[in-house]
């Protein structure tokens, strides 16, 4: 099934009467399941388009469709319903409430979409375990100003992973990172995708991109070309990486 | 250069400009109207008896037989400067009858004694409610406030005096402000004319004339004492300026609780002000960041800010100054209708000193805040002043110990705690709005209590009150004989008609005590009961005088001449010295607090009677007060029967309702005030908050919830400050609200209705504050997910 289908998908911003046309025309189509990457060159609509499919931001033409669900049909509420309970985001900055410890904003969202007294124990029966398996658990109650950013980061991807979604969109997620932490969120998306979660990520970063199954390489609001890597696995990624990185030079990147 | 700078961050940072302009501006208005309007009351008595030129001493005389004598005695008294004279025309009130446009009624006055007058007097003049001297033609009339509004008359109505067989028609001209008659507590009322009216209705008529004498001594209580000394036989009292204050010391309720409101005001402004001018300072930290780390000096940059804040609180404070003026007089306006208390467009001067003291607060606060810009580092400011370290454990609570509490009352209790000082301001402030809206709340339930009855000698369990016991047609009693046979008069009249009752009623004197044996006198106005229980009194030690060698004082007398129960005081009546015992003290409101009562054995039926208070009517009764005067106005309609709540009326009716006009626009005005306040708070929030508003949005939280979260932070802050604001509402009334009415010489208990004011008030401010809030988080709808890169 597909997880996520665009047509002809433009977004258009005015600023000073000026028409940017920042998306136009995108097709794209991702499996339920898949890890895509999305590259290019800095003001090219990566983000945007990210923002886009995952209804953050509203198309100004063209279809989304969310698991066979029209997005653009919905409303601004039931998008925002989409997006707490069968969504999750990372962002490149790792943006928290910072009035709440880390165990209570990977809680959040949760015990927002539901919020009935015996639903809570199962909430924080699955975030200690997502907490554990993100190797997070020791920092629970901390602020998010005691926490290294990788860490910081992982309580994100907790966050974004404690109401079940279908899909993970994931802006940039070791943007911020030093090398050794970029290794410990990807590892950690990875495992969730091999679990059955859909990741859409944003990055500039080759190595990164190489862990995904395709990549999309977006140019002046088009995707330009895409390349197909195949599953990741651990003992190919040099490989994996060279040829991302060859396909890239060749289009210029 | 500067010019283009502004006009940039102006527009750039347009909400957070906007607000604190608004707050620049608010401040102004309150600082300045509030400074303006505690200067005028807090000499408004003075500046009252300055435009009506009241005399050092006044003094009534019955008629006009002795007014040679007493010229005479004046011009012979060195130290008595100057002296005027006027004559007053006793008139009845069936003399005078009110014509408005749809119908004809008799004139209604709580037993206050009615005269006809002219203008021209040099001493207590009568004014206009600007403290301009009155101008009438002939054919008009002027009258005092509280007649016109016992009688609900208006400028232009018409009413008839009959006078020597003969009917005069006037229009009402002028609602007067009259500093002698123009307050009900004086017990009198005066209708003035032109001259030629006067003397038109005057000449030849038979009503008594009064003479009110008034004059300028060097030396008052020489001049009284020499003039006591003459022993004139129609001289029916004198007193001297400070009788004023007896008679306005209801209205200064009102003027005190200005001033009150005045400083919470200056309070609430101040502090205001000072937060949002941090908190927006604190918002350009990031941009002073990045230019002292591409290299800017710290004096150049803190020029932009000085310019920037300079040019917003001038135009702020220009504006401010422009509205204090009109809504300063707007408050004083509602503050009496008594008196005259200056004009407030007079003291313009002091508005603008507070616009100019607002302009350097503001300045002063920008200098402060830049001066910390030498000190930080770039990055410290691009952290928005934070270091990066922390040394202390955050103050908030745990969701997931919150078992029984929604996330969004939740988020919003915990942003409370974790950032106790960005609230702490709004917290004071609900506080003290709603210690103000329960201070008139409060003043008005006491005024209307049974204690407040019983602090006038009123018994609240009595059968009825009767306002005179004169028959009609009949002049004022003054003395105790006249007023015996008139309660044993009304009590058989009753009787006749199967009403079996008791009538008591306290005669009242002003009788000469020497008080040790240095020879102090004090002359306190004595109450003499007549009847078979006196008159009503509520003693705090001791017990009522009964044997005729008793007497006892109030509070104040006996605290402030250093005396005690079972004490000597000697006391003059008739030329006769008496030795008595002191019985007992109590607290009412008779003369502030300084009266004395005399036991029923004592002969005082020699002496002249100033009046008598109401006339207590006892009997076995399954009706109220107020059915009980239903029926006996039917029956016996020539008497004016009154609960003891209406005799309250007659005495503080008008400051009453003075203070229920006066509580719901201020009610009104703190309601909008706090609810503005409200309003520009959460939108400097929302500025502030932006990134986290967007980041929620983009993990799927619904406008609807963002708005619930941040209206419940709110409702957080309400609850709390209305935990504090009640035991603090408590305190204000016990030492306040309790002192402001000790200041007119009864210790009385603050009533409290709790439903209205613990319930209902923090209701209603509540709900205004919570209608101001989700207004203002309308904005949240137009934060986007792009929004997040400005995250705090």
């Amino acid at each position: 099934m597909k997880a996520l289908k665009a047509r002809d998908l433009c977004k258009t911003y005015i600023v000073n009467r000026r028409h940017n046309n920042v998306l136009r025309n995108v097709n794209l189509e991702i499996e339920e399941g898949e890890m895509v990457g999305i590259m290019g060159p800095s003001g090219s609509g990566k983000t945007t388009l990210l923002y886009t499919v995952s209804g953050m931001d509203t198309a100004t033409a063209g279809d989304i469709e969310f698991f066979g669900e029209e997005l653009t049909k919905l409303s601004a509420d039931q998008v925002s319903d989409l997006r707490l309970k069968r969504m999750g985001f990372v962002f490149q900055q790792m943006y928290m409430l910072k009035n709440l410890s880390i165990y209570d904003n990977i809680i959040l969202p949760a015990y927002q979409a539901d919020s009935r007294k015996e639903q809570r124990r199962k909430i924080n029966e699955r975030a200690k375990v997502l907490m554990a398996k993100l190797g997070i658990s020791e920092v629970a109650d901390n602020d998010i100003s005691e926490v290294s950013g990788g860490q910081l980061q992982r309580a994100c991807i907790a966050r974004s992973m404690i109401n079940n979604p279908k899909i993970i969109f994931a802006d940039e997620p070791t943007g911020a990172l030093n090398k050794q932490n970029s290794e410990e969120v990807m590892k950690e998306l990875n495992k969730l995708n091999e679990d059955g979660t859909t990741i859409m990520m944003v990055t500039h970063d080759v190595k990164v991109a190489s862990r995904c199954e395709r990549v999309f390489y977006i140019e002046d609001g088009n995707i330009r070309e895409e390349k197909h890597l195949g599953k990741y696995k651990e003992d190919m990624a040099r490989e994996r990486e060279r040829e991302l990185n060859n396909w890239l030079m060749k289009l210029g990147w | 250069m500067w010019i283009e700078i502004l006009k940039k961050d102006l527009m750039k940072q347009k909400g957070i400009n906007v607000i604190l302009f608004l707050f620049i501006t608010l401040s102004t208005i309150f600082l300045a109207s509030s400074v303006n309007n505690i200067y005028l009351v807090t000499n408004g008595l003075n500046t009252y008896m300055e435009y009506a030129n009241v005399s050092d001493v006044m003094v009534v005389f019955g008629g006009g037989a002795e007014r040679e004598q007493f010229q005479e005695w004046i011009k012979s008294r060195s130290e008595i400067t100057e002296y005027d004279c006027e004559e007053l025309c006793e008139i009845k009130a069936e003399d005078i009858t009110i014509k408005q446009a749809d119908a004809t009624s008799t004139l209604k006055t709580n037993g206050a004694s009615l005269y006809l007058a002219s203008i021209g007097s040099k001493y207590a003049k009568p004014l206009d409610n600007k403290g301009n001297e009155l101008s009438l033609a002939p054919g008009e009339v002027a009258v005092t406030s509280w007649m016109m509004e016992k009688n609900a008359l208006h400028i232009g109505d018409k009413i008839e005096v009959y006078i020597s067989d003969k009917a005069y028609s006037y229009q009402i001209a002028i609602q007067s402000r009259d500093i002698m008659y123009g307050n009900e507590m004086s017990g009198m009322a005066r209708f003035i004319f032109c001259k030629d009216d006067y003397n038109k209705m005057v000449s030849g008529s038979t009503n008594r004339k009064i003479e009110v004498y008034g004059y300028n001594t060097t030396n008052p209580k020489k001049t009284l004492d020499a003039m006591n000394q003459q022993e004139f036989k129609f001289l029916v009292n004198a007193f001297e300026r400070s009788i004023y204050s007896l008679l306005y010391v209801f209205d200064m309720i009102v003027a005190a609780l200005l001033i009150v409101v005045g400083f919470c005001l200056i309070l609430i402004s101040l502090m205001i002000l000072k937060f949002s001018l941090s908190f927006t300072m604190e918002e350009n930290y990031r941009e002073v960041g990045v230019m002292k780390a591409i290299g800017m000096r710290n004096f150049s940059i803190r020029k932009i800010y000085l310019v920037k804040y300079f040019a917003l609180v001038v135009t702020g404070a220009i504006v401010g100054f422009l509205i204090s003026i009109p809504f300063g007089k707007g408050m004083m306006d509602s503050v009496s209708k008594n008196m005259v208390l200056g004009d407030s467009t007079n003291t313009a001067v002091i508005n603008l000193v507070c616009s100019i003291v607002i302009i350097l607060f503001v300045t002063g606060m920008c200098v402060v805040f830049t001066g910390k810009l030498k000190k930080i580092s770039a990055i410290e400011a691009i952290r928005s002043g934070d270091s990066g370290e922390r040394y202390q454990k955050r103050r908030g609570l745990c969701l997931y110990k919150r078992k029984y509490m929604g996330t969004i009352s939740f988020l919003g209790l915990n942003d409370i705690l974790c950032n106790t000082r960005r609230y702490l301001v709004l917290f004071f402030t609900f506080c003290i709005s709603f210690v103000l809206i329960t201070v008139p709340l409060n003043t008005l339930t006491t005024m209307e209590s049974d204690e407040m009855a019983s602090k006038f000698n009123l018994n609240p369990d009595a059968a009825i009150y009767l306002e005179t016991v004169e028959e009609q047609g009949a002049a004022p009693y003054h003395n105790t004989k006249d007023l015996e046979h008139a309660l044993r008069r009304i009590e058989k009249e009753m009787a006749a008609k199967g009403y079996t009752a008791q009538l008591s009623v306290g005669a009242l004197c002003f009788i000469e005590y020497t008080i040790n044996d240095v020879g102090d006198v004090i002359k306190p106005l004595s109450n003499y009961p007549i009847g078979k229980n006196g008159s009503f009194c509520e003693y705090q030690a001791g017990l009522a005088p009964k044997l005729s060698n008793e007497v006892a004082f109030s509070k104040k007398i006996m605290e402030e001449n250093n005396l005690e129960i079972g004490d000597i005081v000697i006391v003059k009546i008739g030329g006769k010295e008496q030795k008595l015992i002191i019985t007992g003290y109590y607290s009412d409101y008779m003369q502030l607090g300084k009266s004395a009562r005399l036991n029923p054995a004592i002969d005082i039926s020699d002496e002249i009677l100033s009046g008598y208070w109401k006339a207590t009517v006892e009997m076995e009764t399954a009706l109220t007060q107020q059915e009980l005067a239903s029926v006996l106005k039917k029956e016996f309609p020539q008497y004016n029967w009154v609960t003891a709540q209406e005799a309250l009326d007659a005495n503080i009716g008008s400051i009453k309702s003075t203070m229920q006009i006066l509580q719901i626009p201020m009610t009104i005005m703190l309601c909008i005030l706090i609810m503005l306040i409200s309003l520009l708070m959460m939108k400097l929030f929302i500025v502030r908050e932006k990134g986290q508003l967007a980041m929620l949005k983009s993990i799927g939280w619904r406008n609807k919830a963002i708005r619930l979260w941040l209206v419940m932070r709110m409702v957080w802050v309400v609850i709390l400050s209305m935990i504090v604001a009640v035991p603090l509402s408590m305190l204000c009334n016990r030492f306040v609200l309790r002192n402001i009415f000790a200041i007119m010489g009864a210790e009385l208990q603050i009533q409290v209705e709790p439903q209205k004011a613990y319930v209902l008030y923090p209701v209603i401010l509540l709900v205004g504050i919570m209608f101001a809030t989700y207004f203002a988080t309308g904005s949240v709808k137009r934060i986007s997910t792009n929004d997040m890169k400005i995250a705090e």
